[in-house]
């Protein structure tokens, strides 16, 4: 039994973790160590041995009431643990040089849990192992230490606990509704399957919430972005492939994500704000795949998500490096860096084709897949919106990124290419995403379906080819509305970041009144006790709104079981 | 450097598009996508909507950058 648990791919995570607290300073060489030890033994489990596992794994603690299997194997589970494994070295390799071990023994416990959450067999192991992630990637945000980052991490704290709350009142519901917790596909409009549907949706960044990526992933410090990118939106792409592929109404959700992204980042003038804004919208892609639901849909989805988690990844250490260096992160303060970081321009210019899906880089060959399942379902409106879709990803990631970040005017930086590893990290990243684009079928044997799927026809390619460049004609063409100025653009947070206040304030003055009266009366009492620890709680606004909101919502919930 | 300034750009543009004389896409998906010219124009005039739709929703939502600390 003991030998049995070992062999779950985040064990050695999870231990190097804890390791990292004790070794401080060996923190780069146990991270690396445990990822790739966790590579072995998620490899391990393939071939032959796999039925073996699956048996004696499955089902495994009993408690009185349900079985939790915090183990289940499945060819998506693989595929989704392979490239969190893959971006997880590379990105440790990237963070190599950042002097913060509490951050690299969070990331660990980040990744594992991630992993945990792709194996879990049940609604309630996925639920523990979301909301430890949900925790520890909070603790990331919050490690960049600076005052933008304690914020922003709170912000994202407040709105991953309220979507974990929806999402534990769903699974309550289930077992209740169906007396069955099993991970499985939801099909049906019960309340509890919203409720589930909700949850997870909040952490893929689907609207009215999506703001809570561009609003706290920027905030991280250079090297830990990376991972948050990766973990966060793409389980809950993972989540809602095992449990609502074929729900319609994610069609839609999916190309609001596409054009909120393209439309927000267009405005954008913080680098890294302009790649989280794109994660929306690449992340839109997927839930419109995982809508659609057929097999096709269902291989492109996995697939984008595989080719996404990495293209990502090198274009956030593109920004990374941009940042370390020259400690800019704005649009209008950086411009002209080929000439003096030629390696990062290049990985940048292949991480930004990627994403725009061009020939022969990873993006191509799995996006399309997505917009051919739309074709064969018949789906025009919906080939339609994902044809504009790819068009504008080469607009505001493809061509506006490197030409803000490393061309257009010489403002006259001093820098250079990044440090070694750094540098190395970055050079794999780019090789694998040229490496599916060219050889498709490494990435199409590891898929969840039988994949028959041929990117490269004439027909596909100059398509494809065309529509792109002539995205990036347009993008010329109106470069003088796009050159950035100092602002951001209003987003849903303005409704918990300025409006809460207000409503904070005068709910704070109604205690207050409140409070004066009950003073008079309670004097006899010692009530300064109280006192203290009541105003520090008015005072932590966002807490209070999100209370009030909870509250609401259990009240909700209350009243739909009184029959 | 030249190759960067978008007069070069636009001549490669209108070079490649000679390739469609060349090319016969077959049939359709939808919209008669097989027609002459059509992914060029199609994703030219797509990012240029995007791109004004951006603009009118700039004109409402955009603020200074200071705007959520004051």
């Amino acid at each position: 039994m003991i030998a049995e648990i070992f062999l779950h791919p985040a064990i050695p995570i999870f231990l190097g973790s804890l390791l990292i607290f004790v070794l401080k300073n060996k923190d780069n060489i146990i991270s690396i160590g445990s990822l790739l030890l966790s590579l072995f033994v998620l490899f391990s489990m393939t071939g032959e041995m796999n039925l073996i596992y699956n048996l004696s794994l499955n089902g495994s603690i009993d408690s009185s009431h349900q079985s939790l299997n915090y183990f289940s194997y499945s060819r998506l589970g693989f595929l989704f643990c392979l490239v969190y494994l893959v971006i997880a070295i590379l990105g440790k390799l990237f963070s190599m040089y950042r002097d913060n071990y509490m951050e690299k023994a969070l990331v660990l416990i980040y990744i594992g849990s991630a992993i945990s959450v792709i194996f879990s067999g049940d609604f309630i192991t996925f639920y523990i192992f979301w909301e430890i992630m949900a925790i520890a990637s909070t603790f990331i945000i919050w490690s960049a230490n600076t005052k933008a980052s304690q914020e922003a991490g709170t912000r994202y704290l407040l709105i991953h606990l309220f979507g974990g709350i929806i999402l534990l009142i769903g699974i309550v519901g289930l077992s209740f509704g169906t007396q069955d917790l099993t991970l499985r596909n939801l099909q049906g409009s019960d309340w509890y399957n919203w409720f589930i549907l909700i949850g997870i949706l909040l952490n893929a960044g689907a609207p009215p919430l999506s703001s809570w990526i561009p609003d706290s992933y920027p905030e991280g410090s250079y090297s830990s972005t990376i991972f948050l990118s990766a973990y966060t939106t793409k389980t809950a792409v993972f989540a809602l492939i095992v449990i609502f592929a074929g729900t319609k109404i994610l069609i839609y959700i999916g190309l609001y994500m596409i054009m909120y992204g393209i439309i927000y980042a267009l405005l954008e003038n913080d680098i890294r704000r302009i790649l989280a804004y794109s994660i929306v919208n690449q992340v839109g892609f997927m839930v419109v795949g995982i809508g659609i639901g057929s097999e096709l849909a269902l291989n492109g989805t996995a697939s984008h998500a595989f080719a996404h988690i990495i293209y990502k990844g090198l274009l956030l250490m593109s920004a990374g490096s941009v940042i370390y260096i020259t400690q800019k992160r704005k649009c209008t303060d950086v411009g002209g860096l080929y000439k003096l970081m030629p390696i990062t321009t290049i990985c940048a210019i292949i991480g930004a084709l990627s994403i725009s899906a061009f020939p022969l880089t990873s993006g191509f060959i799995s996006k399309s897949m997505i917009t051919d399942a739309s074709f064969q379902q018949g789906l025009e409106f919906v080939w339609f919106m994902l044809l504009v879709g790819s068009a504008g990803v080469f607009l505001h990631a493809g061509i506006k990124f490197p030409w803000f970040v490393f061309f257009n005017k010489n403002k006259n930086i001093l820098a250079q290419d990044p440090p070694l590893y750094m540098n190395i990290a970055m050079i794999l990243s780019a090789a694998l995403c040229l490496l599916i684009g060219i050889f498709p079928s490494i990435l199409y044997g590891i898929l969840p379906f039988e994949a028959t799927y041929i990117p490269y026809t004439a027909n596909h390619v100059i398509s494809q080819t065309h529509l792109l460049l002539f995205s990036g004609l347009a993008f010329f063409v109106s470069l003088k509305y796009l050159e950035r100025k100092l602002t951001i653009t209003l987003d849903f947070d303005w409704f918990y970041r300025k409006a809460g206040n207000i409503i904070n304030s005068f709910t704070s003055y109604f205690l207050c009144a409140i409070d004066f009266m009950t003073k008079k009366i309670s004097d006899l009492i010692s009530y300064d006790r109280f006192a203290k620890v009541e105003n520090y709680l008015i005072k932590q606004n966002n807490i209070s709104l999100m209370i009030t909101v909870i509250l609401i919502v259990f009240a909700f919930f209350i009243l739909l079981n009184l029959n | 450097m030249n190759i960067f300034k978008p007069t070069t750009y636009l001549i490669f543009f209108i070079a490649n598009l000679l390739l469609y004389f060349f090319y016969d896409f077959g049939k359709a998906h939808f919209m008669n996508d097989n027609l002459f010219g059509f992914y060029p124009v199609f994703g030219f005039f797509a990012c240029l909507a995007l791109i004004i739709i951006a603009k009118v929703l700039a004109y409402f939502l955009e603020r200074n950058e200071k705007y959520y600390d004051s």
